[in-house]
């Protein structure tokens, strides 16, 4: 099987539609429906689709109320490829679903390109997006699955168990032979290239915050260093410019979190009392909630207004995605080894932050992971943002916010809606077990040495 | 937020009143709320503390959340609980949570369910919790007449179950510590509470884990993150009682059936060899891979290859660094997945042990049922098994946390496809369970849902203060 270059393997799509005045409930219903199926639908058969990790469809509102047809994606190759063919697929679905949405195209005469152009033309994308395993294709994750487990049933056969009492090495030379017996295995041998962003993203991080921080330097040598006077004191004056800027802005910051705090304590209603007000809404998220292994979050904040935050949270995504794409992208995000794919994107009006997640495991242990590992990141992005709880009181863009767990777990789940539909393509693996498989097929093709034999040989 | 007020908090949060050999657990429902007010207050007089737990007789009692509208907390009031517990534990998305699926699905369960047994004892009609202990037969007998002649006496209450413990020590106890029916000592890793003002503790023991912020079992102290755990708040027209939730805490109370019977053959089917004859040795080394602890009590992480008694209550271990990879302890042994200690997801020992630590329980479970003798003789039929009792400030941090992130869940530390061993609810024989093992891991199969579900509840455990505030309410 030729190998196609990856170094963007993965996108993200989140097409964002208004919902016709009055369909909500009939969109909702359809989706529901296809949403009880989509393990075996043959109307939307993403489980046919070899391209596709995740996919989601829930309704949100945007900032003036209107209810939105979000439809997630998280796909191997460029998005509009995957629509192409999901239209082709499933076109009278995506016919039925987004007749429910303002501006589709009228039936007479439309054909799948045009389709496909409306989906395209109402992607939003990811202002953030965190892929675990950076250029993993699906194909190859159930590749990987199958081969571990016909590793392990060689293992346990009871034919075999002579091999315990070999060493590592001899085990690990006698499995690779099996499966170079086995025509069907012949790809666990040919290497699996490593996106770019994977092999140079933290170098490529590091050369672009050195940067500006040479410049820095530079300008506090020439301000400190004997030189010609002109100099230093140009030197001089950037440096307090600079300094008297970013100052400012932490002034500006400040007095926005000490008007939020002065807001809050004002509050009419406690905050725990709006959140019992407000959590009648929560049985339809619970009722779709570990059901499998994995869970989905689909949630929207409003962006604290005011052009000051929405520029800082802008400044904010830009910098976790850098860091989410370049740093992270090795099964963890700031030691949260939970997550498979997740975004977050503000909504075309600029007054709503959506959160999409794709996770192991339940809601509760999931948002003990942002409070317990990852506190500031969270806090950072959130503390921009509002909603009937109320984000935590925040010190800083950074400090104290998700660290308020009660509070925060509450302003967490007021933003969740119900995902109406939602499909995962491995709902059976963890990205730990897509680690360990991946580091089983890698074992497979390497000369081991007799620690290196022994490690390989714990992953089975 | 200072020290903890031992005498207004319940006893059985400090004390699992070890020396009190005889216990009652009366399931009553309110059947006139004016007179039961009235007992309620009387009872808090009887209420024992934590001052000085243990002596002739205690006494505690718990609520559950249709209890407290049946005593007259209006929906507002109720409200301001936690939400587990005013849900209850057999909501549908917590019974898929908990893993109360198939056999232990709460429609079949004995009390606590959608019917309740007979009919009389479903969630709707559990109110009132009260917990009896005596030192023996005979004050035991003396403790419950008078009890039931106080219900009598004041008429507001009605005992729809009543549920008799096994007398300690058990059969098989070893020292102080109670024996499970499985076999293995019980109760021994319980968290210490940091009860000073600057989270010392004074009476921490050689060799015990460092003490847990009492705020994680006690309401109104600072818990693991030093904030306090919303608490409920009486603001009713009935008077406002903003502090009516501190010195209380939440109490999970679950009735789990054990089949000896079925876990002690599978142990036998799975250590067969090739002369097909049981050995006890090689039950009870997988038993203590599966228990993570020899029947002792003693840790296999600590004494891996034969019990050694001398360990038996060792609680200052770690995995770390005797045991990264589960070759002494496996992964998903029991009580590696209920306290995973200082080995948690990629992070450090140090950071591992602060993440666990916000997800401890104080168990003060006893046995019921009469010990199996003869365990390879298959089953007699008669029930048997632990009254599960958990105190925690966070029913959703804390026990269920525990119960499914820890032990129903496949994932767990890298695991593929299996549940706790001893917890887990697989197919009959089809769970299995991974022994890491030098050269590589050994699969055992064979597993089946040796543990299942017949009752329980989320109570709450009101502060005696508070008591007395309800009773004096209306």
């Amino acid at each position: 099987m030729p190998l196609r270059r990856r170094d963007d393997a993965q996108s993200a799509f989140t097409i964002w539609t208004p919902v016709l005045p009055d369909h909500n409930d009939q969109l909702t219903r359809l989706l529901d429906e296809l949403g009880d199926h989509i393990g075996t639908s043959a109307r939307l058969p993403f489980v046919q689709m070899d391209t596709v990790h995740y996919a989601s469809f829930a309704i949100m509102a945007d900032g003036a109320g209107t209810p939105h047809l979000l439809f997630e994606g998280n796909v191997d190759g460029p998005a509009r490829a995957f629509l192409e063919r999901l239209v082709d697929v499933a076109g009278p679905t995506i016919d039925e679903i987004y007749e429910h949405c303002r501006g589709y195209p009228r039936t007479s005469g439309r054909t799948p390109a045009d389709v496909v152009a409306h989906l395209c033309a109402h992607d939003i994308g990811a202002d953030v997006f965190y892929v675990a395993w950076s250029g993993r294709t699906v194909a190859e994750m159930r590749r990987e699955q199958d081969l571990r487990l016909h590793l392990q049933a060689l293992l346990d056969a009871p034919g075999n168990q002579h091999l315990r009492r070999r060493s590592p090495q001899a085990i690990h030379r006698w499995l690779v032979r099996q499966v170079e017996q086995d025509p069907e295995l012949t790809w666990a041998f040919v290497p699996s290239p490593r996106p770019f962003r994977v092999r140079h993203g933290r170098k490529l991080v590091l050369a672009g915050a050195a940067v500006p921080g040479l410049g820095v330097l530079g300008l506090v040598a020439a301000a400190v260093l004997p030189g010609h006077r002109c100099r230093t004191w140009t030197a001089r004056a950037a440096l307090v410019a600079l300094g008297g800027t970013l100052g400012a802005l932490v002034w500006r910051l400040r007095s926005h979190e000490r008007a939020d705090d002065r807001r809050d304590t004002a509050r009419a209603v406690d905050w725990r009392e709006s959140y019992a007000a407000w959590s009648a809404n929560l049985g339809d998220v619970r009722s779709r909630e570990d059901v499998k292994g994995q869970n989905h979050i689909a949630s929207v904040q409003a962006i604290k207004a005011g052009t000051f935050r929405s520029g800082l949270l802008r400044l904010v995504l830009g910098a976790v995605h850098i860091v989410a794409g370049f740093i992270f992208n090795r099964g963890d995000l700031g030691g949260i080894a939970s997550i498979h794919f997740a975004r977050w994107v503000i909504t075309p009006d600029g007054r709503g932050l959506v959160f999409l997640s794709n996770f192991d495991g339940s809601w509760e242990s999931y948002l003990g992971d942002f409070i317990d590992l990852s506190a500031i990141g969270l806090t950072g992005v959130w503390s921009n943002t509002d909603n009937v709880v109320g984000f935590p009181q925040t010190r800083y863009l950074l400090f104290g916010g998700a660290r308020d767990e009660a509070r925060f777990k509450a302003f967490g789940r007021a933003g969740m809606v119900a995902t109406n539909v939602w499909y995962s393509a491995y709902p059976d693996l963890s990205v730990a077990n897509i680690a360990n498989n991946m580091a089983v097929r890698v074992g497979l093709g390497a000369d081991l040495d007799p620690a290196a034999a022994q490690a390989w040989l714990r992953r089975l | 937020m200072g020290k903890l007020e031992r005498s207004d908090v319940q006893g059985l949060v400090v004390s699992g009143y070890a020396a009190m050999h005889h216990a009652r657990y009366l399931l009553l429902r309110v059947v006139d709320p004016v007179m039961a007010r009235r007992w309620l207050g009387r009872l808090a007089d009887r209420i024992t503390n934590s001052e000085a737990p243990g002596r002739r007789r205690c006494t505690n009692v718990a609520l559950t959340a249709a209890g407290l509208a049946a005593l007259g907390l209006d929906e507002h009031e109720l409200g301001t609980f936690a939400v587990p517990f005013q849900e209850g534990m057999t909501a549908p998305h917590r019974q898929r949570a908990l893993g109360d699926v198939g056999a232990s699905d709460p429609a079949t369960w004995a009390w606590g369910g959608s019917h309740g047994g007979d009919g009389r004892c479903s969630a709707a009609d559990l109110h009132v919790l009260l917990l009896l202990f005596a030192p023996d037969e005979r004050t035991m007998a003396d403790v419950e007449a008078d009890e039931r002649a106080a219900l009598e006496a004041d008429g507001g209450l009605e005992v729809v179950l009543s549920l008799v413990p096994e007398p300690l020590p058990g059969r098989l106890s070893v020292g102080k510590f109670g024996v499970e029916h499985f076999g293995f000592a019980d109760g021994l890793s319980q968290p210490t509470i940091a009860e000073g003002d600057d989270g010392s503790d004074p009476g921490r023991g050689r060799g015990q884990p460092a003490p847990i912020a009492a705020g994680e079992f006690v309401l109104g102290y600072r818990n693991g993150y030093g904030r306090l755990t919303p608490w409920p708040e009486l603001r009713g027209p009935a008077g406002p009682r903003p502090d009516f939730g501190r010195n209380g805490t939440y109490l999970v109370f679950r009735q789990l059936a054990q089949d000896v019977a079925g876990f002690w053959s599978f142990l036998d089917q799975a250590t067969r060899e090739d002369d097909d004859e049981p050995s006890w040795a090689r039950m009870d080394a997988l038993a203590a891979k599966v228990v993570g602890r020899w029947r002792s009590g003693a840790p296999v992480v600590r004494s891996p290859h034969a019990d050694d008694p001398s360990l038996a209550t060792a609680n200052d271990f770690g995995y770390a660094g005797p045991d990264p990879h589960g070759e002494r302890c496996p992964f998903g042994a029991h009580i590696r997945r209920t306290n995973p200690r200082d080995v948690l997801g990629s992070a450090g020992p140090a950071k591992a042990r602060e993440l666990s630590d916000l997800h401890r329980l104080i168990r003060r479970g006893r046995v019921y049922g009469p010990a199996l003798d003869d365990v390879l003789g298959g089953d007699d039929g008669r029930d048997r098994g632990l009254m599960f009792m958990a105190l925690n400030a966070n029913i959703e941090r804390q026990f269920e946390f525990v119960q499914n992130t820890w032990c129903n869940n496949p994932k767990f530390a890298g695991l593929y496809h299996e549940q706790d061993p001893l917890l887990g609810n697989p197919a009959p024989g089809q769970g299995t369970f991974t022994v890491q093992d030098r050269p590589y891991a050994r699969r055992v199969r064979g597993l089946s849902g040796f543990v299942t579900v017949r009752g329980g509840a989320y109570l709450f455990l009101p502060a005696i203060s508070a008591l007395r505030h309800l009773a004096s309410r209306g």
